[in-house]
């Protein structure tokens, strides 16, 4: 293939991956769309088979959906409350009527509604459009790569079908909302009967399926099925927190006057803002990691040679990236929401969770609970150390040691952790019966506050100790024993030849334990989950423990992401001090 | 150093009531096997070690293909980017898992994967370390042999597959054996990808057991036993790799 040919393809293949990502987020946007039309109409079917039990009038369907509705006396034994199912050209709401006594059935009411498309026209042209583009943009990389045109036109022409994709379904959003709005006032002021509802708790609820604020003439609020803050919210006319105002429709009701509602838009959870986006920020990275090829087009070995290394790295890559940053992302995404597993609404909050975080005692307590339990790793390193000194010649006890002092390290953590909870038991522990044979203790171990971190810290030296061990083994090993003789001959002790031969020599092996079992001390689960649950008195809550029991005790996902992040953002400033300062020591001795 | 592992045997034997004396006893005076039966059984621990197992072995191959594929690259062959690559992949490690945990955890379940080996597999398929270590290990492997393949006309996947990774065996057993080790070890994440009593790994079926058996210490220990006994019979078998790859990380 020709340089030429090879470029064409080049950018082939950019456009071809923008168009994907374009076609991609039309797609979700469709979806989007498609499931806020299912939502509205099993509300509304919701809506008209309640009104037609509370009232059995027909003329309010009427007034209400027109022709949409139809009620036969066929009875569909797989639907109950309201569904919705795909028919051709639409979508119809099922659900089941029952007698007065709600007990038998005695047919079947159906909705129909024609969902319309409103991105379909926008896919279309997005399509043409980057076609159009990309053929405009394939002569100009073929006459010369442009550096700074064409990533330009690339954004814009993801962004802006994108975005008209994103615009599209939140007009969708709206008009659900507001229609929902209106079945409910409709309902509302054309059947004086449903009033009564209004006084029933929850009774509103019910009408509407739709959480929403019914305001009087005055402002005053007469019935709200939201909570107190997003009721004031909307009384002040304000955003209730959510990307999308919230719709108000007025309406007068006979007895009551005028009445606002003023609704949450909760198709929220169908927003498809960030999908969109990542969409276009996928496709676009992937068309400039092509597009970086393109310098290599004209040396066709460096070419196929790149080529070849991507394959290879292709499956670690991928899965870095679907499982690990893009989760990092996502994190700090859930990070700015109030997310919770139980609650629908998951609403914007910006850094309110990071600004409650920082405030928060309990959390800081985790975090000095983290430093305190780091200071095992530089006394188990001292211990390594030594033992690493004691048998570091070769021979059968050494290994038989090394063997035994690694054991801790690869056995099971939990396991582990019952057994140094009973060792370390108030009464009948092991560790208080040694201290009472030399007169000393008891101690409560983990039921006192003063000593539980301790103890989880001596537990943990014991751990990691031999791991340490190994390492500086071979750390020592590197060492060049000449040097060992030069000193001898220099008429240095051991302890001279310990700190000025074996300490320099080991340097790099200091650093990486050090700097490895820090960031590992951080995040130390295990121990504390199975020997103390963050106690007594929140004495071992250490961070990680801390997050989880946020997460999937609480359900508070949004803080827990966030606090996650603080976690990272201190081991990522602990790690980087680590390399500023110590490793130019390092680098200096050498 | 060993006595937790002699306490842990010795308390196993004792009789329920046994354990609670001062000062305690040393050894069991009458050995009560019948601990680990009525321990085992409390419990489907036969189903926790199935489930274990083949967590295990699924990270493992994982493990192997990611690293092999990525550290053959970052060692063998040139490409624009290499070390700055790389050095964004080692960034990686810093990251900790909790905050991934979360956003893995709602991706499974969202793909439908809650509760099955699939979802608790799936995320644990790449070592940043375990690529580290074979891009180590590729690094100090002679060319010779990979460029006499090359000058025969051999493409680079095959050059991997037949002359590469025969070569790598031993940093290859010891990858799997540190994936294997971590992944039985491995708490956090079978605790919330798994549900069903069904689903459990062996740690989170013995952490449960502790919780519920919190007076019983015999039947508790009885359960670490069993826990521990198995790692260790394979890690006496294995001690060498342990080692090599451990002083293999420490070399930069």
């Amino acid at each position: 293939m020709t340089a030429r040919g090879r470029r064409a393809v080049l950018a082939g293949l950019v456009w071809l991956v923008l168009a994907v990502a374009v076609v991609a987020g039309t797609l979700v946007a469709r979806a989007a769309a498609r499931r806020a039309a299912v939502d509205l109409l099993r509300a509304e079917t919701g809506v008209a088979v309640e009104l037609l039990r509370e009232t059995g009038r027909a003329d309010a369907l009427d007034h209400l959906f027109g022709s949409r509705w139809a009620l036969s006396d066929d009875v569909d034994l797989s639907v109950d409350e309201a569904i919705v199912r795909r028919t051709d050209g639409g979508l119809t709401g099922v659900a089941a009527v029952y007698d007065a006594d709600a007990w038998s059935r005695v047919g079947t009411l159906r909705l129909t509604a024609t969902p319309q498309r409103p991105t379909d026209g926008t896919t279309a042209a997005a399509v043409v459009a980057v076609a159009l583009l990309g053929i405009i943009a394939m002569g100009w990389t073929r006459a010369r790569s442009s550096r700074v045109r064409w990533p330009v036109v690339a954004a814009v022409v993801t962004a802006v079908p994108l975005a008209a994709a994103g615009r599209s379904v939140h007009r969708t959003l709206e008009d659900a909302t507001s229609t929902r709005l209106e079945v409910a006032a409709n309902a509302l002021r054309s059947v004086p009967d449903l009033q009564a509802l209004i006084a029933e708790p929850g009774g509103v609820y019910r009408v509407a399926q739709l959480p929403f604020v019914a305001f009087d003439r005055r402002g005053d609020v007469i019935l709200s099925t939201l909570s107190t803050t997003v009721t004031a919210r909307l009384g002040e006319g304000r955003p209730a927190g959510g990307r999308l105002e919230a719709d108000r429709v007025t309406y007068a009701i006979a007895d009551v006057g005028p009445v606002r509602l003023a609704g949450l838009p909760y198709e929220h959870t169908h927003d498809p803002t960030v999908p969109l986006i990542a969409i276009g920020l996928i496709g676009l990275a992937l068309a400039a990691a092509i597009a970086s090829l393109a310098r290599l087009v004209d040396t066709p070995r460096a070419f196929r040679r790149t080529v070849t290394a991507w394959s290879f790295l292709a499956p670690a890559f991928l899965h870095l990236g679907i499982f690990s940053i893009g989760p990092l992302l996502f994190a700090a995404w859930l990070s700015l929401h109030r997310w919770s597993l139980i609650d629908a609404a998951r609403p914007f909050v910006g850094l309110a969770n990071y600004a409650a975080i920082l405030t928060d005692p309990s959390w800081w307590n985790t975090v000095q609970n983290t430093a305190v339990f780091t200071l095992h790793v530089p006394i188990a390193m001292a211990v390594a150390l030594g033992l690493a000194l004691l048998a570091h010649r070769p021979g059968r006890g050494v290994v038989l040691l090394r063997a035994v002092f690694f054991l801790p390290s690869v056995t099971s953590l939990v396991a582990i952790a019952i057994v140094w909870q009973w060792m370390l038991h108030d009464e009948y522990g092991f560790l208080n019966w040694v201290l009472s044979l030399v007169g000393l203790g008891p101690v409560r171990w983990l039921t006192s506050p003063d000593t539980a971190l301790l103890a989880i810290m001596l537990m943990s030296v014991w751990l990691i100790v031999g791991y340490q061990m190994v390492l500086f083994q071979a750390g020592l090993a590197a060492v060049r024993l000449d040097l060992y003789d030069a000193a001898r001959i220099d008429g240095a002790g051991p302890w001279r030849r310990f700190v000025h031969v074996t300490l320099p020599g080991l340097r790099h092996t200091l650093f990486f334990v050090f700097v490895t079992s820090v960031i590992g001390s951080f995040q130390i689960f295990g121990a504390v989950y199975v020997m103390t649950e963050g106690g007594p008195l929140h004495s071992t809550d250490v961070a990680v423990f801390h997050i989880y029991e946020e997460a999937w005790e609480f359900f508070r996902f949004g803080n827990a992401a966030a606090m996650s992040w603080v976690l990272f953002a201190i081991i990522f400033v602990v790690t980087w001090l680590q390399f500023r300062v110590l490793e130019r020591r390092v680098e200096e001795g050498s | 150093m060993l006595v937790p592992f002699f306490w842990m045997v010795s308390t196993s034997l004792m009789d329920e009531l046994e354990v609670y004396r001062f000062p305690p006893r040393v050894l069991p005076t009458d050995p009560q096997w019948g601990n680990y039966a009525g321990a085992l059984t409390a419990r489907p621990f036969g189903r926790y070690f199935l489930n274990s197992l083949v967590f295990a072995t699924g990270v493992v191959l994982g493990q192997l293909l990611t690293a092999a594929t990525a550290g053959y690259a970052f060692a063998k062959l040139a490409f624009r980017g290499r070390e700055r690559i790389f050095l964004l992949v080692l960034s990686t490690m810093m990251v900790p898992t909790v905050v991934v945990l979360i956003p893995r955890f709602l991706l499974i379940d969202r793909l439908g994967w809650g509760d099955t080996y699939v979802g608790l597999i799936s995320t644990e398929l790449v070592s940043v370390w375990g690529i580290f270590l074979m891009r180590q290990y590729f690094r100090s492997v002679p060319r010779e042999l990979e460029d006499a393949a090359r000058i025969d006309g051999a493409s680079e996947w095959r050059i991997f597959w037949t002359v590469s990774l025969p070569l790598a065996k031993p940093a290859l057993a010891t990858i799997g054996l540190f994936a294997f080790i971590d992944a039985w070890k491995n708490l956090l994440w079978p605790l919330i990808a798994t549900r069903s009593m069904a689903m459990r790994t062996v740690e989170v079926g013995i952490a449960s057991f502790h919780g519920v058996y919190v007076m019983n210490w015999p039947y508790q220990m009885a359960a670490a036993v069993t826990a521990i006994v198995p790692i260790m019979i394979l890690f006496v078998f294995t001690q060498r790799y342990f080692v090599q790859g451990i002083q293999l990380t420490g070399f930069k």
